[in-house]
């Protein structure tokens, strides 16, 4: 299991865990650190990391936190794990892909009625700055494609809906 | 002071902040007028009383001199301060203004009309005998101008005699693409300004941009306030200034400084201005001079250990400056870095954003246009705040910058705050080796690196401790399980 943040337009996977009284956070090359965040009512206080206590700011908004750390401040989007997870899966039965958070669709190399494998590309969405290809979850028929090409949408709107499997 | 009861703002941001500071030390009203779209600012915050205006666009509102005065009027304002941008260097407002039996906190409009024709500022500059650029103005004889540019020998810059902020100025190397090149600059000074007409005067390469703050009273009196250095520059807008400039021998500063307040004096010159020259290779030559308060005051007032609003306040009330060159001594090194809304990396483009979080350092002076809970809109230049530091000296000074951007948290909207970090460390700012063309040359530090392993890996788990979903999910696993997770995984 990860999630997936999205940090300067790069895609990094971890994973919260409880660690005793505490949490760990499971990096995508294995790395595991023990952590734990006090802030005070206005998001000022210490991230305790590896048994060093690290002054930050943090300010949340929705899927979104903006962290000050040792002088400099970082943007990190929390991403829809609806399309991370099927990327992951390597398959799933889902029959929608919805958008990971608002964007704009850039290309769009598949029709509605079009036969698609598992893992072809259907639409190209531009989000916070990332070029994203959204897949086929799975094997079928396109039964809706969402918005056209230069159309934008709002987080989870449909992006890609499959026939459903008989 | 008893000269005025009450002051109009006639601005917004952090210089409508910046008045009503003095105005409240003074003990004078603070009114400010602004638009809805500035409603959650600290200037509306502190002023006395903050009057709203309308407009077709934000901008415009603040731009509608006829408004503002009937406001102000209404309001019961003596004098109206038009900070800088907006009104402030409309002769026309000027007039109206005093027109309306108000005081204009700023230079005569005479002042405003002649520095505002970049042709006659220039005229007026040489015919008193001061330095500016060997150059031909078009207007002069419109049938000699090609050969007269030529005259010049490369290189050679084209402006708009109209223009500002770097639209339509080209630079020729080369003789052969002149008049093809002033066709072109004639063609965006059309499109920009609506004037075509142009001229030419000699380039000076690898320059510096260094400017001169002057004060002057209705009596006569003109002192400056020694210069000020702003050669550090993207998309031809300032965004480090100091004093004293680095590049100085103490000799040609205060050549500098004189020649300055002689421009002032000759134009019989009231209120603060700003004499702009172009320095390099040892020379100097006036650029410009701007008939209002700068961006970059606080620099100055920093060395100086003046208030600078305090002074144009006292001026336009009548009263006599109450100093004279000699008791202005400048002391130590000054700062300010200019917090902008923008993305470095993607060629310096504004952004916007709420303000999550806005602390400023506390051991710095930050004049700052927006607050928590604010937001960084579209509708006005993306500057969020001025970051000024004082220093013993010019490498304290950039110590203290060093640590009062550090320690100024903006969350929320991205911002210029890394670039300025990694800029002011930089040798080449260091040592004071640099041109107005030195950010443009410099790709390697606009971008922002990758966060190390280390640092990468602390902002991910506060920003994982902070999100809900992600901690609801680590939350939902009892610990135990949790652990299995972590040993399979």
């Amino acid at each position: 299991m990860h999630h997936h943040f999205s940090l300067d337009g790069v895609v990094h996977r971890a994973w919260l865990t409880q660690r005793g009284d505490d949490y760990a956070l499971l990096g995508e090359d294995g790395g595991s650190h023990a952590a734990a965040l006090y802030l005070d009512a206005k998001g000022e206080g210490y991230l305790q990391f590896e048994g060093q206590n690290l002054y930050v700011v943090v300010a949340v908004k929705g899927d979104v936190a903006w962290v000050h750390l040792d002088g400099q401040a970082y943007e990190v989007s929390l991403l829809d794990p609806v399309l991370h997870l099927g990327e992951e899966a390597g398959g799933s039965t889902a029959d929608v892909v919805k958008a990971p958070m608002p964007g704009a669709v850039i290309d769009v190399p598949k029709a509605v009625g079009d036969a698609v494998s598992e893992g072809d590309v259907v639409v190209v969405i531009e989000s916070m700055k990332l070029e994203t290809a959204i897949k086929a979850p799975r094997d079928g028929v396109i039964a809706e494609i969402g918005f056209a090409k230069g159309q934008s949408f709002d987080r989870d709107a449909i992006l890609v809906r499959l026939e459903a499997l008989a | 002071m008893t000269a005025f009861k009450s002051i109009l703002v006639a601005n917004r941001g952090e210089i409508a902040v910046r008045i009503l500071r003095t105005a409240k030390a003074l003990g004078i009203r603070g009114l400010v007028v602004f638009h809805a779209a500035d409603r959650k600012t600290p200037a509306v915050d502190m002023a006395d009383e903050a009057i709203e205006i309308t407009g077709a666009t934000p901008v415009a509102a603040y731009l509608d001199g006829a408004q503002i005065i009937e406001k102000a009027k209404k309001a019961g304002a003596e004098a109206i301060h038009p900070g800088y941008g907006f009104l402030s260097e409309n002769a026309g407002f000027a007039r109206a203004v005093a027109k309306a039996g108000l005081t204009f906190i700023g230079p005569d409009p005479e002042s405003i009309d002649l520095m505002g024709d970049k042709v006659r500022a220039r005229n007026f500059v040489q015919q008193n005998g001061f330095p500016v650029a060997p150059s031909a103005i078009e207007d002069d004889d419109p049938a000699t101008f090609v050969a007269r540019a030529r005259a010049i020998g490369t290189p050679i810059l084209i402006k708009p005699s109209a223009g500002g902020g770097g639209k339509g100025m080209r630079i020729v190397r080369d003789l052969a693409i002149l008049e093809e090149e002033i066709l072109r600059a004639r063609s965006e000074g059309e499109r920009y300004f609506g004037d075509g007409r142009l001229y030419v005067e000699r380039y000076v390469e690898r320059p510096r941009h260094i400017e001169v703050q002057v004060l002057g009273d209705a009596h006569g009196n003109v002192v400056h306030l020694f210069e000020r250095e702003c050669t550090i520059q993207r998309r031809f807008q300032k965004i480090i200034e100091e004093s004293p400039a680095p590049g100085l021998t103490p000799k040609e500063r205060k050549r500098i400084c004189e020649v300055a307040a002689g421009i002032a004096r000759a134009a019989g010159y009231k209120n603060a201005g700003t004499v702009e020259f172009i320095y390099g290779g040892g020379e100097f030559y006036f650029l410009e001079m701007n008939t209002r308060l700068q961006v970059e005051h606080p620099v100055t007032e920093e060395v100086t250990g003046l208030d600078l609003v305090a002074e144009q306040i006292r001026v336009a009330a009548g009263e006599k400056l109450p100093f004279t060159q000699d008791d202005i001594k400048s002391k130590g090194a000054a700062i300010e870095l200019r917090l902008y809304a923008e993305d470095p990396a993607k060629g310096f483009a504004p952004m916007t954003g709420p303000i999550l979080a806005f602390r400023p350092a506390e051991y710095a002076r930050v004049d700052a246009g927006v607050r928590e809970g604010g937001e960084v809109t579209s509708a006005f230049d993306p500057m969020i705040a001025k970051i000024i530091v004082h220093g013993a000296d010019r490498a304290e000074a950039i110590e203290n910058a060093q640590a009062a951007l550090a320690g100024t948290v903006l969350l929320g909207c991205k911002t210029n705050s890394a670039f300025l970090q990694r800029f002011i460390a930089d040798p080449a700012f260091k040592s004071g080796d640099f041109h107005t063309g030195t950010i443009d040359e410099r790709p390697d530090l606009t971008a922002d690196p990758a966060p190390d392993a280390d640092t990468l890996a602390q902002v991910l788990a506060a920003a994982a401790l902070a999100l809900k979903p992600v901690r609801d999910a680590a939350d939902a696993v009892p610990a135990l399980h949790a652990h299995l997770g972590a040993w399979r995984n």
